[in-house]
């Protein structure tokens, strides 16, 4: 199986790159293998190191690489990863003389957070396979074959909200975690397009399908062109309110007969 | 209305108003382990805080808010200490980089696997109790009417200015009703300025939160600043009855005779702009 791959992000407007916590994962173009893995992160603004974060969620999901997941030995693993690198992070600033400032302190104790949405792809038949994803919060999942076929988690444009179930970096938030996770499975063929997307552009994309447009038709033909026609386009949505201001992240992935 | 996005290009702004009178020395609620001052400036400093976390990122402060405390009592002015003080207001990341001191605190806190742990938190100090004098509150409105023209003057479009009055007594310097009408009136693209108030007692009258009627109050200080209050805009008063608190669409920004916890819940609830870009 071949999964060809390709992936735009940017921040919010006023923001810098540095700046934008969402993340997609993996990065290369073309990749050949029967089972692969790929996932899509949104960091909440509102935490200490969520690009960190919303990172270390990804591509820890794309090495799981596993149909059975298990949220809670995943989230584990992902919480030592992150409690690793925000030791190296302290003692670098205690090295340059530039300890944790309070805030910094009080932020770091409550943690970061995101929303995650992960997906396995396996090549089980001559013409396609299964595929099987778990999601926490609102980032996105659209089938399509020719149209759309599948939506993951939800297909309502008003159940888009400001506080979408997220998994943090401190496990005292996450009592709750295998409730907020949601898991679809489904089948694929050879010649399926899977578009991620974090919430933002997903609701521009579920609106656009609900006045029964195709938004697929120019997320592809802006893909397919250079950033900065995307970057323009998603102002201009802004600019007329049909978008919210924030991180946008699209994904795009073919899946096809190698 | 009372939805623009507040960036660091559009921000937005808090004044808080603080009765600074001899009477704030008093017990707060009938509870005698702290006059209402220090229980005030503890909740301003924990408000305060909050206010520079939700700004906080890994790369520093961002000035999503400007935010000035003022002080009504002996003379009216700005009352943040230290390097901040004369300040009217202030730029969030200014405030977190300046506190007057920083107490460490112990915190409960659930552990993640059904326990609690205790942790050491910083609380940073920019505003410390003041109890002395007479409760001029009319010349403390003027001066936010003031401050909040020179800034819709610089921010027309920003998300509404709210100004949180806290007070335990009368006005003595005359009544206040028109210079709260006409800060309430001030408006932005995005909507008119938000006046809310917090009546803090000695009382044991009943407390009385987000009401949406006067008649339940019991002096006719509590009904003037009833009167002073703005109605909730929808998104805080969908804020508000998440906190479990019952309101109606006319429901005012005003809570009397409260606790502590329900002070804090208030100065939250008030400040919970959640458009943050």
């Amino acid at each position: 199986m071949k999964l060809v791959s390709s992936h735009f992000s940017t921040p919010k407007k006023g923001g810098f790159p540095r700046e934008n916590e969402d993340y997609f994962f993996p990065h290369e173009a073309e990749i050949r293998r029967d089972q692969l893995s790929v996932a899509i992160a949104d960091g909440a603004s509102e935490g200490f190191m969520s690009k960190l974060w919303s990172k270390i969620l990804t591509i820890s999901y794309v090495n799981f690489d596993r149909t059975d997941l298990d949220i809670r030995q995943f989230t584990d693993f992902c919480i030592d990863i992150y409690d690793y690198q925000m030791e190296v992070y302290i003692q670098r600033r205690k090295e340059r003389s530039k300890p944790l400032r309070w805030f910094e302190e009080n932020l770091m104790y409550k943690g970061s957070f995101s929303t995650l949405l992960g997906v396995t792809f396996v090549n089980s038949s001559p013409t396609g396979g299964y595929w099987k994803s778990y999601s926490v919060g609102d980032s996105f999942l659209f089938q399509l074959r020719d149209e759309l076929i599948e939506v993951f988690p939800m297909m309502d444009s008003s159940a888009f909200g400001n506080s979408p179930d997220l998994i943090s970096s401190n496990p005292a938030y996450n009592l709750e975690l295998e409730s907020r996770v949601k898991v679809k499975t489904g089948q694929f063929l050879f010649g399926d397009t899977f578009y991620l997307m974090t919430d933002a552009i997903a609701h521009w994309f579920v609106t656009q399908i609900e006045e029964e447009k195709m938004p697929w038709n120019t997320i592809d033909e802006l893909l397919e062109a250079d950033n900065d026609g995307l970057i323009e386009y998603i102002d201009h949505l802004q600019g007329e309110n049909r978008l919210k201001n924030d991180d946008v992240t699209i994904a795009r992935v073919n899946l096809l007969e190698d | 209305m009372y939805t623009a996005e507040i960036s660091r290009g559009n921000p937005t702004c808090f004044l808080f108003l603080i009765d600074q009178s001899g009477s704030m020395e008093d017990p707060f609620g009938g509870d005698t382990s702290g006059s209402k001052a220090e229980a005030v400036a503890d909740a301003i400093n924990r408000l305060l805080q909050n206010l520079v976390l939700r700004c906080a990122k890994a790369e520093g402060i961002r000035d999503y808010f400007h935010v000035g405390v003022i002080g009504y009592g002996v003379k009216v002015g700005p009352a943040f200490g230290g390097d901040l003080s004369g300040e009217d207001l202030v730029p969030i990341s200014t405030i977190g980089d300046q506190p007057l001191m920083i107490e460490e605190r112990t915190q409960k806190m659930p552990d993640g696997a059904g326990g609690i742990i205790e942790q050491k938190v910083k609380f940073p100090v920019w505003f410390e109790p003041v109890a002395k004098g007479p409760t001029p509150m009319k010349q403390a409105l003027k001066r936010a009417e003031n401050i909040l023209l020179n800034w819709l003057d610089s921010h027309p479009d920003c998300f509404p200015p709210v100004v949180i009055n806290i007070s335990d007594g009368e006005p003595t310097d005359g009544d206040p009703s028109q210079v709260a009408d006409t800060i309430m009136q001030l408006e932005s693209s995005d909507g008119n300025v938000l006046l809310f108030n917090l009546h803090l007692s000695s009382s044991k009258d009943a407390p009385v939160e987000f009401s949406d009627s006067k008649d339940d109050l019991p002096d006719e200080f509590a009904r003037l600043l009833f009167d002073m209050s703005s109605v909730l805009p929808e998104n805080l008063r969908l804020e508000a009855e998440s906190e479990g608190f019952e309101v109606t669409d006319e429901s005012r920004g005003f809570i009397f005779n409260s606790d502590m916890v329900k002070v804090i819940q208030f100065l939250d609830i008030g400040t919970r702009a959640t458009n943050l870009r």
